[in-house]
């Protein structure tokens, strides 16, 4: 094999499909490092954000001063009324001052970022924590915050300073200014505000948390495979037409015949060439990612493996992905929909249909998917270069595939048996695609079954020529 | 033993039918020459013996090592070079005669010998893509040559080579031979094949038409004789009489008649018998060549 190894990258073809492929893992880096910097030196647009927003809530101060007689020194006011009017008009201030705290430490100490967004952190945990407790509804079971997450604001009392409120997070959860018909209404938004307060502590109980932009070498992963999900499509329709092709020039050079006349079985020969094309492809994609990943490796480090993934309960086991909506936001690597979205209002994150995994655990999964998605889609070329006798003839139906390839992608042809409408394995692997990932993998592996039994049979009845 | 024996073997695609039911056979230390037009189906049937093309019908054998059922154990008997040489383009001569080594398990040594018997020095190292077709040629032959196969298939093995390369050829296949390897070729220029063969396997049109010795090598001998156009006939007739083979009008002439004699006293009845008929004016000796047997194979 080293010596087809040697002819696969003397050619031509290879080089160009190198080319492309350390373009698009470039492309993708440089973006990462720009929107990196970015937001680094994005002081002044934090800075105004701040800005706004304490004028907001000192507005917000004032109306409720404005109002004081009116709700706090009312006799018509029940003392429940007026402790919850109370916590809220702290709530309020602490709010401006958190919001103060943030705009005061980037003028004294610059732009950390980290340290910066550990303070905004903390401002939408306790925030959530308020906005949670206040839409509980304990007679069906929907806890106030406190009550839901007690270990893990015991476990970060001190880190997110809650000695030092001046209101009480329990001060919400009873408010006598919502009816049960009220808490009823607002059960979703409970269950969004409980995703939401989870999602940020499990961010803060993880230093070294990852999002599409921090730069690190998984989150450049992340934009290659997921978030720009053209490229991954790119380099799928790269590797089934390098294949075919590689394997065309080998007949159209006679150099093939070589080895056909050689003392080895068909399968040993497809093998062969199977073998070193693969290896090939898998060069030129270290090329395409592992130069960006060692470079963002070696600029930002290669931490951040215990950033938390959020996946589908059912991904590893069932057939059946959840349901949502066509919106999405990215919550740290991973893609999470939104239930729906009615009026251009987006509704709750399904977080609930979710379990949480550790990075690592997530990349196993995802590239056992990904090794088989690249298996199937080599293997498919191959058969085609393989298997075709005139050249134009074989390459007009390996582009014919890879068209097909390209439409499956966008418009999930035949999604639940079209191993060509698998998405990314990034995508698959978090859920949330239209196939489990389980679905996938049983999808692809039928694939190359129906691959190598194509082989076999044609390959045996097949002159060559 | 049979090197190779072929039985029966017919090739069709599709409704077309190319072979239609080839026999022969090649004993060891052989040189056969494979003779045919365009189109008469001799590549077919080295595709089908070196297992690239799937037989439509019949047996072929290699060793005794079925092509079809044993083909691994087959090819490993067999060194093949078809028509153009299949070469990579990208490689150097000498990733060639390595890799061909690797392929074939033989030993460095071996693959330094051939590196030498190629005779292209210092270009080995240079990729194929530069190569002249003689160089390709010579290459392709030593490639084939390494592992000192059983059979031998060269097909138009002088294609592209310079005549001290054929000269060199030939006594490779010689020196082949000599080492126990038998050898079938085919070749276009016949008085290559007349040089080089044991024996000849002619085709047309997907038949066999004939199989056997060289002209020079059939017994008798062709004479010509010159008569009085107007006793030809009675001439012919006389001889025809005498159970002389091959008997006949030299082509383009009225008065010249070929025939082939067994021996100086057959040849001693011809005259006399001719002589009470004709005066004859001319006796010729000649020895037919293949390129005339060949014609004379085709107008049957």
């Amino acid at each position: 094999m080293q010596y087809e190894l040697k002819a696969i990258f003397r050619s031509k073809v290879t080089l160009i499909c190198m080319f492309i492929c350390i373009i698009l893992g470039m492309q993708t880096f440089i973006q990462m490092e720009v929107d990196y910097q970015t937001s680094q030196v994005d002081k002044a647009s934090n800075m105004l954000r701040y800005e706004q927003n304490v004028a907001f809530y000192q507005e917000q101060i004032e109306l409720n001063e404005s109002q004081w007689d009116y709700y706090l020194n009312s006799v018509y006011r029940t003392k429940a009324q007026q402790a919850v009017f109370f916590a809220e008009h702290e709530y309020l201030k602490w709010l401006r001052n958190a919001w103060q705290e943030c705009y005061d430490y980037i003028e004294n100490y610059g732009y950390d970022r980290q340290e910066v967004w550990k303070l905004e952190a903390r401002i939408a945990i306790i925030s959530g924590l308020c906005d949670m407790s206040t839409l509980s509804y304990e007679k069906e079971g929907y806890f106030p915050a406190t009550v839901v997450f007690a270990e893990e604001l015991e476990r970060n009392r001190e880190s997110l300073r809650l000695d030092e409120l001046t209101f009480s997070l329990d001060a919400f959860s009873n408010s006598p200014f919502m009816t049960d018909e009220d808490r009823k209404y607002s059960v979703t938004e409970y269950l969004s505000r409980k995703n939401y307060v989870e999602m940020w502590l499990d961010a803060w109980e993880c230093p070294e948390h990852l999002n599409g932009n921090i730069a690190s070498p998984y989150t450049f992963w992340a934009r290659f495979f997921s978030f720009y999900d053209y490229q991954g499509i790119i380099i799928g329709s790269i590797v089934i037409m390098f294949s075919a092709f590689y394997m065309t020039e080998c007949k159209k050079s006679g150099s093939r015949q070589l080895l056909e006349l050689a003392p080895y079985s068909d399968i040993q020969k497809a093998g062969y060439y199977y073998k070193a094309i693969l290896v090939a492809i898998l060069c030129i994609l270290c090329c395409a990612v592992g130069i960006p990943t060692l470079l963002a490796g070696v600029f930002h480090g290669f931490g951040g493996l215990g950033t938390i993934m959020w996946v589908d309960y059912e991904n590893f086991n069932g057939w059946i992905p959840y349901e949502h909506g066509e919106g999405f936001s990215t919550v740290f690597l991973g893609k999470v929909y939104y239930d729906y979205i009615e009026n251009g209002k987006t509704l709750p994150l399904i977080l609930q249909e979710k379990a949480k995994i550790t990075l690592g655990q997530f990349l196993l999964p995802a590239s056992i998917l990904g090794t088989i998605k690249l298996l199937c889609y080599t293997l498919l070329g191959f058969t085609i270069g393989y298997l075709g006798r005139k050249q134009g003839r074989t390459l007009l139906v390996a582009v014919l595939v890879t068209g097909g390839y390209i439409i499956s992608q966008y418009t999930d042809v035949g999604m639940k048996w079209n191993p060509l409408a698998v998405k990314n394995a990034w995508d698959v692997t978090s859920g949330g695609t239209n196939v489990t990932w389980l679905n996938a993998v049983v999808i692809v592996l039928v694939g190359i079954g129906i691959l190598l039994g194509v082989h076999v049979f044609l390959g045996r009845k097949k002159d060559y020529c | 033993m049979d090197i190779l024996s072929v039985k029966g073997l017919k090739k069709s695609f599709g409704k077309n039918q190319i072979l239609k039911g080839i026999d022969f056979s090649i004993g060891e230390k052989e040189i056969v020459g494979f003779l045919g037009p365009n189109g008469s189906g001799k590549s077919t049937t080295i595709k089908c013996i070196t297992g690239l093309y799937h037989m439509t019908e019949g047996e072929i054998k290699i060793c005794n090592y079925n092509i079809v059922k044993e083909r691994t154990k087959a090819l490993s008997m067999l060194g093949v070079s078809i028509e153009a040489p299949a070469l990579y383009p990208q490689l150097t001569g000498m990733e060639h005669l390595k890799m061909m080594g690797k392929w074939r398990k033989v030993s460095s040594e071996r693959v330094r010998e051939m590196a030498e018997y190629t005779g292209i020095g210092h270009n080995l190292k240079r990729r194929i893509g530069t190569y002249s077709m003689g160089m390709k040629m010579r290459l392709m032959l030593a490639m084939t040559m390494m592992a000192k196969p059983a059979l031998l298939i060269l097909d138009e093995p002088t294609n592209g080579l310079d005549p001290q390369a054929v000269f060199e050829l030939r006594e490779e296949m010689e020196k082949i031979r000599e080492a126990g390897s038998s050898i079938l070729f085919s070749s276009h220029q016949l008085s290559e094949v007349e040089k080089l063969s044991d024996r000849v396997v002619i085709l047309n049109h997907g038949e066999m038409i004939y199989d056997g010795k060289l002209p020079k090598d059939i017994a008798g001998t062709q004479y010509q004789i010159q008569v009085e156009p107007m006793h030809q006939r009675v001439c012919l007739d006389k001889i025809d009489s005498l159970g002389i083979q091959n008997c006949g009008i030299k082509e383009n002439t009225t008065d010249w008649i070929c025939f082939q004699a067994e021996s100086q006293e057959s040849l001693g009845k011809v005259l006399a018998e001719v002589g009470h008929v004709s005066q004859i004016i001319d006796v010729v000796k000649c020895e037919m060549n293949l390129e005339e047997f060949y014609k004379r194979i085709y107008q049957r």
